[in-house]
C-alpha cells in the first residue's frame, strides 16, 4: 500500500502546474478524480510534441506525464446539473485541486467557503500564474512570462545577448511540486484539529525561489550581478572526441585536482582563484587550452571516468536519447515501461526517488471520460441518467 | 487568532550543506517544523564561504548573502561528528528527531558509523532522506557531483540555451528542484507514517530529481524518434515567442502569442503597422515559418518603449506579456508587495534584509520566513542544554574538546 491510499482528490486543473500536483499525490496512492471539460478536455492534449488517438480522445506524452494513474470524469460544471454533480463529489471528496483564472469557482458559487461548507475539512489547492489576489492577478501567464517576472530570465543568458528562459517548463513543474508539499502539509496539520485549508499558489512565487537570491546578493553590497551564463566560472565545456563533456568545481580541493587532472598545475597555486572572479576570468584561456588538450583524444566517459577517479565532479551534458542509455539510470531501474493508448508503450522516469511510500507500477493518463460510469454511478446515478447527461453534453 | 504552524510537531536533523537540501529545510521551518541545522567547527557548510561582504573580515563566515538566504527558519549547532561523543550527542538528537536529511555523497553516513540501520536501532520510526548526487546504487553511487552535475547528466543542460549555442547549466535551479523534491519526499514518508507507524529510508539521487521533470520531453522523443534542439525563447509551435528589447540599458520584456485572435490583438495594440498586414503572417503555421522577421519587427515597435508599459498595454489586450525583472525590480515589483512576497529578517553580523518568501499562501495557516539563519554553534546552549539534557559543566568540555564551538577552526 502506497501512503496516501484512502484519500480522496479533485483534479480540476489544466495545463501543466495543477494537474502535475495532483499526479505527484496520485503517484503515492491517492485516489484523483482528473474532471475534464466535455469537449477536447484538458488542452495539453494537443499541445507539444506529437499528438496520438484513442477513440475521441487526444493525447500527447505532455499530457500523459502530467496525468498518469488518475480516473477520468468529463463534467461540464458550468452546467447546472453538472455542477450539482461536482457538489455530490465533493461531498466525499478529501482535496480540490484547481487551476482557473481566479474568480472562476467564485462564479460558480464553487469557491473555498461553499466546498467548505459541503464538506467541513476540505484541502482547496488553487494553482496559477499570480495567485489569487494583487494586480496581476489576471495577467495571462506562460512560461517565458513567469520566468521575466520571476526574476529567473534576467540573471540567465549571455551579458550582451536576450534574457533567457530554461528550455523546459521547469518553473510550472516547481509550482506543481509546492502545490503538493502544500496540500501534503494541511493534511498533516489536519490530523491535529480537523480543519481544512484553502491553499493560494503562484508559479511567479515559485520561481522566485529558484534563483541564487539576486534581490538578496544586492542587499549586501556584493559588487552588481551581471547576466553571465558562466559567471562563477565553476563550468568548462570541453571537447571530448565524441562530444562536450564538463568539467566541474565548487571547492578548493576539487579546483586543485581539476588542475592537475588536465596538467596545469600552477593555475591550483593561487587560493583567491576561487573567489576572485576577475583574476579567475583572465586565466580561463590557460585552462581552456590546457583542458581541450586533455580531452581531445578520448572519448566522453573515457574523460569523464578519469575526472570523477580524481574526485573531481565532471558530468555529460545528455540529450533526451543518452539519458535513456545512461548506464547509472538505468543500473537504478530509472526507467519504467508505461504503455498509453494512442501513443503505445515506451520508458518513462520513475519517481524523483525510492520510497516504499509510492506505487511502483506505473499507469497510463485517462481517456476523455474514461471512468464517467463508475464515477458517477458510484453516487447514486443510473444508466438513464448518464444517457441524459451525455445527450445533453453535460458529461 | 493566530495562525496554524502546521508541521509544529516535527522535528528535523539537518546535515545538508550548501544549496540543494537547506532551501528545502528552510521550507519545512517555514512550516513550523524545529529544524535543526548541524555543522560542526571543523568544517562549516561551505555555502558559508560564497558571496561574503568582505573575504578579510575575520567573521566573514557568517556574512554570505547565498548561506543567510538558504538557512532561514533553522536552530544551528555545531557537532564534531568524528568523534565518538560527537557521534552519541547526534544519535541522542536522532531519538528526539522525527527526520534526518543528509545531501553527503552516498558513502559518507556509512563511513561516519550513522547509516539508515544505525540510526533506526535508536529510533525505530525515523525518516531518513538521504540526496546524494547519483543515489545510494549503481556504478556512480561514490561519484562526486553539486548543481551543474544534476544538469548535465539528467538531460537538463542539454535542453536548455540559444539556438545553435552550447548547452548550458541552470545555475541554482537544479539545487532547489532537489531540495523542494526532499520536502515533498518527506512530507509523504510523515503521512505513510501517520497511517503504518513506521519511518522508512528515501534514496533520492539529485540527478534523477531533476530527469524526471523532463519525462514528457523523454516520451516524446520515444514517441516521435526525433530530438528538439536548443531554441532560446522560442516555442516549437508559436510564434512570436521571444524577449524583446526596450527602453533603458539591457531593459526586455517578453511576448508570446499562442492564437490568431492574440495575434490580431498585438497587430491593434501596435496601430496596426503596415507590414503586419502581410499574408506571411496571417496564420500560426506561418508566424512560425517567418518568426525570424517578426521577432525583428516586433523588437522595433517595443525598443523605444518601457517594458512596463509594454506589458500592461498587451495584458490589458488578453496577451501573455511579461516584464524581465531585474534583482531590484523584485523587490518594489507590485505584485510581490501586495502579496508581501519579500520579508525582513535581522541577523546578527550582517544587519536587516529583505528575504524572498515561499510561494504557499494557506487561508489559516503560517508558511513564511520566521528566523534568521542561525550563526555557527548559535543554539548549541539551547539544544544541547534544553533539548538533550546536558549541564553547563558537560557543554564546557565539549567546547573545550573542539567537538562544540562558534568559530571555525581554520
Amino acid at each position: 500500500m502506497a501512503g496516501l491510499e484512502g484519500l480522496r482528490i479533485l483534479d480540476l486543473g489544466s495545463g501543466f502546474a495543477g494537474p502535475f500536483c495532483a499526479r505527484l499525490l496520485a503517484d503515492a496512492g491517492a485516489e484523483v478524480i482528473k474532471v475534464e471539460h466535455p469537449a477536447g478536455g484538458d488542452p495539453t492534449r494537443r499541445e507539444d510534441g506529437h499528438i496520438g488517438q484513442a477513440g475521441d480522445s487526444h493525447t500527447s506524452a505532455l499530457y500523459t506525464f502530467l496525468n498518469q494513474g488518475k480516473q477520468g470524469l468529463s463534467l461540464d460544471i458550468t452546467n447546472p446539473s453538472g455542477c450539482d454533480i461536482f457538489r455530490k463529489l465533493v461531498a466525499r471528496a478529501d482535496v480540490v485541486i484547481e487551476s482557473f483564472s481566479p474568480g472562476t469557482l467564485a462564479a460558480l458559487e464553487l469557491d473555498y467557503a461553499n466546498l467548505e461548507a459541503i464538506r467541513p475539512g476540505i484541502i482547496v489547492a488553487a494553482i496559477t500564474s499570480f495567485g489569487q489576489n494583487g494586480p496581476y492577478r489576471d495577467y495571462q501567464g506562460d512560461h517565458l512570462a513567469i520566468s521575466a517576472l520571476g526574476g529567473w530570465s534576467w540573471t540567465f543568458g549571455e551579458s550582451d545577448r536576450e534574457p533567457l528562459q530554461v528550455g523546459f517548463p521547469i518553473m510550472y513543474a516547481m509550482t506543481g511540486i509546492y502545490g503538493a508539499i502544500g496540500v501534503l502539509a494541511a493534511l498533516h496539520g489536519r490530523e491535529q484539529d480537523g480543519k481544512g485549508q484553502f491553499i493560494d499558489i503562484s508559479a511567479q512565487e515559485a520561481c522566485l525561489n529558484m534563483q541564487s537570491y539576486p534581490q538578496v546578493l544586492e542587499q549586501f553590497n556584493c559588487p552588481p550581478l551581471r547576466r553571465d551564463i558562466n559567471g562563477a566560472m565553476q563550468t568548462f565545456y570541453v571537447p571530448a572526441r565524441d562530444g562536450w563533456m564538463a568539467l566541474n568545481h565548487l571547492s578548493a580541493a576539487q579546483w586543485e585536482n581539476l588542475c592537475a587532472l588536465v596538467g596545469a598545475f600552477h593555475l591550483a597555486e593561487d587560493p583567491t582563484l576561487l573567489y576572485d572572479m576577475q583574476k579567475k576570468r583572465a586565466i580561463v584561456p590557460e585552462f581552456m587550452a590546457a583542458a581541450t588538450e586533455w580531452a581531445k583524444d578520448k572519448t566522453r566517459i573515457e574523460a569523464f571516468y578519469e575526472a570523477q577517479a580524481l574526485q573531481v565532479p565532471a558530468g555529460i551534458p545528455y540529450s533526451a536519447e543518452e539519458v535513456l542509455a545512461s548506464d547509472q539510470l538505468n543500473a537504478r531501474g530509472f526507467f519504467v515501461q508505461n504503455e498509453q493508448p494512442g501513443l503505445g508503450k515506451f520508458m518513462q522516469p520513475r519517481a524523483p526517488f525510492v520510497s516504499p511510500s509510492l506505487r511502483t507500477e506505473p499507469q497510463p493518463a485517462p481517456d476523455l471520460g474514461q471512468n464517467n460510469a463508475a464515477i458517477l454511478q458510484d453516487i447514486g446515478l443510473d444508466t438513464a441518467d448518464l444517457r441524459r447527461l451525455r445527450s445533453a453534453g453535460v458529461i | 487568532m493566530s495562525r496554524k504552524n502546521l508541521l509544529s510537531d516535527i522535528r528535523i536533523a539537518d546535515l545538508t550543506h550548501y544549496r540543494s537540501g537547506p532551501t528545502g529545510t528552510s521550507l519545512l521551518g517555514g512550516l513550523g517544523a524545529d529544524v535543526i541545522k548541524i555543522e560542526s567547527i571543523q568544517r562549516v557548510d561551505g555555502f558559508r564561504l560564497y558571496n561574503t561582504l568582505d573575504p578579510k573580515n575575520p567573521d566573514f563566515y557568517e556574512m554570505g548573502s547565498y548561506f543567510n538566504a538558504a538557512n532561514t527558519n533553522k536552530r544551528g549547532i555545531t557537532l564534531d561528528l568524528q568523534t565518538p561523543r560527537g557521534k552519541e550527542l547526534f544519535l541522542e538528537l536522532v531519538k528526539q528527531s522525527d527526520v534526518v536529511i543528509d545531501n553527503f555523497s552516498a558513502r559518507v553516513m556509512g563511513s561516519l558509523g550513522l547509516g539508515y540501520e544505525k540510526l533506526k536501532e535508536v529510533n525505530p520510526d525515523i525518516i531518513v532522506v538521504s540526496m546524494s548526487c547519483f543515489g545510494q546504487t549503481g556504478p556512480w553511487r561514490d561519484f562526486v557531483g553539486f548543481g551543474y552535475v544534476f544538469d548535465q547528466c539528467s538531460g537538463a543542460a542539454a535542453a536548455s540555451g540559444y539556438e545553435g549555442g552550447p548547452p548550458t547549466h541552470m545555475m541554482a535551479a537544479s539545487d532547489v528542484t532537489a531540495g523542494i523534491t526532499a520536502v515533498y519526499a518527506i512530507l509523504l514518508a510523515l503521512a505513510e507514517r501517520r497511517r503504518t507507524g513506521r519511518g522508512q529510508f528515501i534514496d533520492m539521487s539529485q540527478v534523477e530529481a531533476l530527469a524526471f521533470l523532463l519525462g514528457p520531453q523523454i516520451i516524446d522523443y520515444q514517441v516521435t524518434g526525433e530530438m528538439r534542439s536548443r531554441m532560446g525563447n522560442h516555442h516549437p509551435t508559436f510564434a512570436p515567442h521571444n524577449t524583446f528589447p526596450c527602453q533603458g540599458d539591457d531593459e526586455w520584456v517578453t511576448i508570446s502569442i499562442q492564437s490568431d485572435a492574440q495575434w490580431a490583438a498585438l497587430v491593434e495594440a501596435m496601430g496596426s503597422p503596415e507590414w503586419t498586414a502581410d499574408e506571411r503572417y496571417g496564420t500560426v503555421l506561418a508566424r512560425k515559418k517567418h518568426e525570424s522577421e517578426i521577432d525583428v519587427r516586433l523588437a522595433g515597435w517595443t525598443r523605444g518603449q518601457d517594458k512596463r508599459n509594454v506589458m500592461t498595454r498587451l495584458q490589458q489586450s488578453g496577451i501573455s506579456c511579461g516584464a524581465v525583472l531585474k534583482p531590484r525590480d523584485l523587490l518594489d515589483d507590485p505584485q510581490m508587495e501586495a502579496r508581501e512576497m519579500h520579508r525582513k529578517l535581522a541577523r546578527e553580523f550582517v544587519g536587516e534584509h529583505r528575504y524572498p518568501d515561499f510561494p504557499l499562501h494557506f487561508s489559516d495557516a503560517r508558511c513564511e520566513q520566521r528566523m534568521p539563519a542561525p550563526t555557527l554553534g548559535q543554539h548549541n546552549e539551547e539544544v544541547l542544554g534544553g533539548l538533550l539534557g546536558l549541564d553547563t559543566d558537560e557543554i564546557e568540555k565539549l567546547r573545550q574538546e573542539k567537538i562544540i564551538g562558534t568559530r571555525p577552526l581554520r
